[in-house]
Parts: structure tokens; C-alpha cells; sequence
């Protein structure tokens, strides 16, 4: 099949998917919402699977514009869209048997409209679409985040989704009032444009991404957004539609204000990303909650992915988000088949095994793929070491506070204790002097081994630290609109130095 | 005078504590930015863009279209934000920011 058809089809299938559910259930009264939206992730991930393997290779924007117009509708892939596509495709993946925790008709169809929009979201073409399909996905995504009944979660989302399209709306009527078109391929030579605007429609776009990809010090709503809804809906807020905003402060920020040489915005996502790496490290070491940790340290992640974006390591940051997706995905699903009481976790020997492995994903423990990013990472950059084993400290500290109790022993269940064994066995044995060294090593088993002694006695001597963010850094919405406006003067403190 | 609107709306965004409040000055920011892409369209003495053998001189259409989609948006947003700050109220039988945030 002609590839531009695929482009093309993409956020199409969710579409087709509603309307036909739509249909029949009003003619025939039968719901068929289930099957149709297993359908649509079978038809997505094989779409998707079609289009990584045609660009792997692919160099340069693969444009498929609508009609002759100048303005028409385009969508495009790269290289780069892979790793988002990825992104989207893991967790409709992972979550194929899992849409019974999708409990009603009205859900399911919802649901199939955040599948449109976060499907249009990666082929899309050009700025305006971007803003439409965002919308239609963060739509979906109010409502099915008060499924659980958390009204109040699905509000603070809501209002801050709004702000941050409101500044991004704003950013586009810049670039066009400057005089480029709404293409991706025009971002490209935004050069020939009235450099004053060009400088403001960055500012406008970060500050818009920063709220969207929740940088701290916007980054207090995740963890009461992502954990307030079913399995299904947080493995994808967690897995893709967070990282949208990374995907956006990609294409729109970094890559031009690297073509154009602007030092000084990198340097300040540069320095946000320290700061959205440490801070919600500390706030996550005082959450009693283990979902609210789960979903908490996907901020950890997001700075650490925009540190590496913005320093220069495209595909290694790229990488990292798609490798994110698993981990996370697997936590939030598994976490509906735990007893959480308090710090104690309980659950099958399969569960808790896993449930460690991805908790070493995720807090970047050798020999994780996220420590191996890390340590690439870490060769030449002296003031990262000090950063790294801080927030390895924090995270795994964080995580190892929870006690994990194996409720029932299956020998058949023991075959997944063998699993990490021989994943480690894997690293270690074979590129192991190539890949890490043993300093390092020794290092991080240290530091293991202080947080699985440490981590529960130091948070329970510190209790009055508990649920840090919202007692004293959120405090609540309106420091964090506060917190959005001290970000934009420093942004615009920052840009005028250009000058 | 748009700024001047503006931070007028920014300003209620961070000291109003409750929820409709909220919602009114994402409202006001969202029609500004609406109105100032408007502007960029607008030329003097100019038509509307239906193009005829007597007409040369029109405004621009495309933020005119544009700005219809960002129009519907802002409905769809408002519907929901209000539908939703109903039910927090049925809930927690507030709708101030400080007090729903302890709770």
C-alpha cells in the first residue's frame, strides 16, 4: 500500500471506529464499542509497525499535502516521529487486554476520540493541526479522567490545559502575523523572518510546551491528573499524551532555535530540565502514595529527556521516551492487581518481581536501558555525575520506602524471578567493559543499598515533609499560575540577552 | 489595549479562588488572542473574501478560518469546564481552589 494512504488513514481508523459503533448502536441497540476498539489497536499498531519500518532509513520530511493550496492541510513523517509513534503504539499494545477496565459505552467512545487525536498528533503536518488534534485529544482526556469520579483532578487539568493553548494560539498567530505559513517545513527557515517576533513566538511556543510536557515548576498537576483515572487512560497520559508536549517543544523550539543558533533558549530548557529533574525527585522521596509516585516520576523523566533534547542528543532523548513507554505503561496496568495499604504493597510473586524491574527502569538503575542512556550521556559532562546519583538516590529512595509483600508463591510464578537475572546477566556479561565500568557500578550498588536501608526510616522521621508539593511548593493553583508568570519574565530576561 | 485586557485576565487567573472564576479568564484570554488574530486579517476599506470581477481589495481568509476552529473549541472547552465544575460542586460542595485543594 502507497505509504501516503497510510499517513493519511492513520487517525483515520478511531474515526471510522466511532462512527461506526455510533451506528449501530443507534439501529440496533447492540454495543460493539469493545471489538471496534480493539479493531482500531490492531489496525494502528499494524499502520504503525508499516510506517517504522518505511522511515528507519528515511532521511529528511516526507510531505503529503491535500490539495495545491498554499495553506492546505499537509501531513508529514520523519525520522524523529518515529520514536513518538512509538510512544502511542506501546501502550495501545499493552493495553489490547485491558479495555474492560473501560467501563461503558459513552467511555470507550471517548476514548476512541483520544486515540484520534493522539494518532493525528503524529502525522500531522503543520502548526494549526497540531493545536486541532491536541485539542481533540485533551478533550477526550478531561472527561475520561473523571471517570473515577476525581472531578477535581479533571478541572486542574482542564484549566491548565486551556492556559497552555491559549499561549500556544497565541504563538501561532506571532509566526503567521511574521509572515511564515503553519508548514513544518517552514519552521525551518524562520531565519528569513522579522528576527524580534521570531524570539517571541519561542517564547510563546516554551512556555506553552513547558506547561504541556509539565516543567517544573508547572509540573504539580501530574501526579493528581494521571492518577486519578483507570489503568488504561494513565499508561497513555503517562506514556504519550505528556510527551506531546516534548514533541512540540522538539519540532517548534529546539530544532529551529538550533538551526538558528539561539544559545540562550537551549541553555534555559537546559537548566529547566536540571531543576524538573531534582525537584520532583525530592517531592517524590515525601509521596506516601505509590500511584502518585508512579505518576510523578514521569516528570523526573520528562527532564531528563528535554536535558538531553536540548543539549544536543536528539535520538538518545527520543530513544529514552519510547523505552519510557514500556515501564510506564506496564506500572500503571499492573497497579489495578495490587492491595496498596499505606507504604505496603502487596501482590503475586510475578507482579512484585515485575513491578522492580520497571521501578529500576524507571529510576535509571544498572543495567536498565535508562542507565545506559545515562551513562552514554555522562562521558564529558563532569557537573551531570553530581545531578545523576542525587536523583538516583532521591528515586530509588522513593520507591524502596513502599515494603513489597509477596502474598502467594506459585512455582510456576518463579520463572519470572529468573527474568531480571538474566537481563542482568545479559549486560553484564557480554558489553560490559564497553558500556559501563565498574566504578560506576560500585557506585550505584552503593547507593542502592542506602535507600533499601535508609529510605523508610528517613521518611518516616521526616513525616512533616509529607505530600511535599501540596503543602508547600503547589500550594495551590493559583502559585502555580504565579509560578507560569515568573517563567515567562525569566524567558523574556533570557531572550533579550540575545540582544 | 488587548495587553492591557489581558493582564487584567491574568491577574484574576492567579488571585481568584474560585473555579467559574477561573473559567471566565481563560475565557476573556482565549477571546483576546482570538481578536488579535483577527487583526492581523483586517485591512482598510477592504471587503469580505468572496472573490467577483468588481472585487480587489479583501481581507485576509485564512485567520478568519482559522479562528472559526479556535471558536469552537473554546465552546466545547466551556461546556466541559462548566459540566465538570457542576459536579465538583455536587461533590465537594465548593468550588474555591484553597478549600477543594485540602480536601
Amino acid at each position: 500500500m502507497n505509504v501516503r494512504y497510510l499517513i493519511i488513514f492513520f487517525p483515520l481508523f478511531p474515526l471510522l471506529g466511532i462512527s461506526l459503533s455510533l451506528m449501530v448502536k443507534y439501529l440496533t441497540r447492540r454495543d460493539i464499542s469493545t471489538p471496534v476498539i480493539i479493531a482500531n489497536a490492531i489496525l494502528q499498531i499494524l499502520t504503525g509497525a508499516w510506517l517504522l519500518v518505511y522511515f528507519r532509513d528515511y532521511e529528511g520530511l516526507y510531505r503529503v499535502v491535500l490539495s495545491e493550496w498554499k495553506h492546505a492541510i499537509e501531513f508529514s513523517f520523519d525520522q524523529y516521529r518515529i520514536f513518538f509513534l512509538l510512544a502511542f503504539l506501546i501502550p495501545s499494545f499493552f493495553t489490547l487486554f485491558h479495555y474492560r477496565k473501560l467501563t461503558n459505552f459513552n467511555i470507550r467512545t471517548i476514548f476512541l476520540f483520544y486515540m484520534a487525536g493522539c494518532s493525528g498528533l503524529i502525522v500531522t503536518g503543520d502548526i494549526f493541526n497540531f493545536y486541532i488534534f491536541y485539542e481533540v485529544m485533551i478533550m477526550a482526556a478531561y472527561v475520561l479522567i473523571s471517570v473515577n469520579r476525581q472531578y477535581y483532578a479533571s478541572i486542574k487539568y482542564m484549566i491548565f490545559g486551556a492556559a497552555s493553548s491559549a499561549v500556544f494560539l497565541a504563538g501561532i498567530i506571532l509566526l503567521y502575523a511574521s509572515g511564515s505559513y503553519f508548514s513544518y517545513s517552514f519552521l525551518m527557515n524562520l531565519g528569513e523572518y522579522n528576527p524580534a517576533n521570531i524570539h517571541f513566538v519561542f517564547l510563546l511556543f516554551s512556555v506553552a510546551f513547558f506547561i504541556k510536557a509539565a516543567f517544573f515548576p508547572v509540573s504539580g498537576w501530574v501526579a493528581t491528573c494521571h492518577s486519578a483515572t483507570n489503568g488504561v487512560v494513565s499508561a497513555f497520559l503517562s506514556s504519550f499524551t505528556i510527551f506531546s508536549g516534548i514533541f512540540g517543544l522538539f519540532y517548534f523550539v529546539i530544532i529551529p532555535a538550533t538551526n538558528l543558533g539561539f544559545e540562550n533558549i537551549l541553555l534555559f530548557i537546559q537548566i529547566l530540565s536540571l531543576l524538573t529533574m531534582i525537584i520532583p525527585a525530592l517531592i517524590l522521596f515525601f509521596e506516601p502514595d505509590f500511584k502518585r509516585c508512579i505518576a510523578g516520576s514521569t516528570v523526573f523523566t520528562i527532564g531528563f529527556i528535554g536535558l538531553l533534547l536540548s543539549s544536543g542528543a536528539w535520538y538518545l532523548g527520543l530513544f529514552y521516551m519510547a523505552v519510557h513507554a514500556v515501564y510506564k505503561s506496564y506500572l500503571f496496568l499492573v497497579y489495578d492487581d495490587l492491595v496498596v495499604e499505606k507504604l505496603k504493597i502487596y501482590g503475586n510473586l510475578k507482579t512484585i518481581v515485575l513491578i522492580l524491574v520497571a521501578v529500576g527502569f524507571t529510576v535509571g538503575f544498572v543495567p536498565s536501558i535508562p542507565y545506559f542512556i545515562k551513562y552514554n550521556f555522562l562521558i564529558g559532562q563532569n557537573y551531570f555525575k553530581l545531578l545523576n546519583y542525587t536523583t538516583l538516590a532521591l528515586m530509588l529512595g522513593s520507591f524502596l520506602k513502599f515494603n513489597y509483600i509477596v502474598e502467594k508463591i506459585r512455582i510456576k510464578n518463579l520463572f519470572y524471578i529468573f527474568f531480571p537475572l538474566s537481563l542482568a546477566a545479559f549486560y553484564l556479561m557480554i558489553p560490559f567493559p564497553y558500556v559501563t565500568s565498574g566504578y560506576y557500578l560500585i557506585l550505584d550498588l552503593m547507593i542502592l543499598t542506602l535507600a533499601a536501608l535508609g529510605a523508610r526510616t528517613l521518611f518516616k522521621k521526616l513525616d512533616f515533609l509529607c505530600c511535599l508539593d501540596t503543602r508547600y511548593i503547589y500550594i495551590n493553583m493559583n502559585y502555580e499560575f504565579l509560578y507560569i508568570v515568573i517563567l515567562i519574565i525569566l524567558q523574556i530576561m533570557v531572550l533579550s540577552l540575545n540582544y | 489595549m488587548i495587553l492591557l485586557i489581558m493582564s487584567v485576565a491574568v491577574y484574576g487567573l492567579i488571585v481568584s479562588d474560585n473555579l467559574i472564576k477561573k473559567i471566565m479568564c481563560l475565557n476573556i484570554i482565549e477571546s483576546l488572542v482570538i481578536l488579535t488574530f483577527l487583526t492581523t486579517g483586517y485591512q482598510e476599506r477592504a471587503v469580505a473574501p468572496i472573490i467577483t470581477d468588481i472585487v480587489t481589495n479583501y481581507v485576509d481568509p485564512i485567520p478568519q478560518a482559522l479562528m472559526l476552529t479556535a471558536i469552537v473549541i473554546g465552546v466545547c472547552f466551556n461546556s466541559l469546564a462548566i459540566a465538570i465544575t457542576v459536579k465538583v460542586f455536587y461533590k465537594y460542595h465548593t468550588i474555591e481552589v484553597s478549600e477543594l485543594h485540602e480536601r
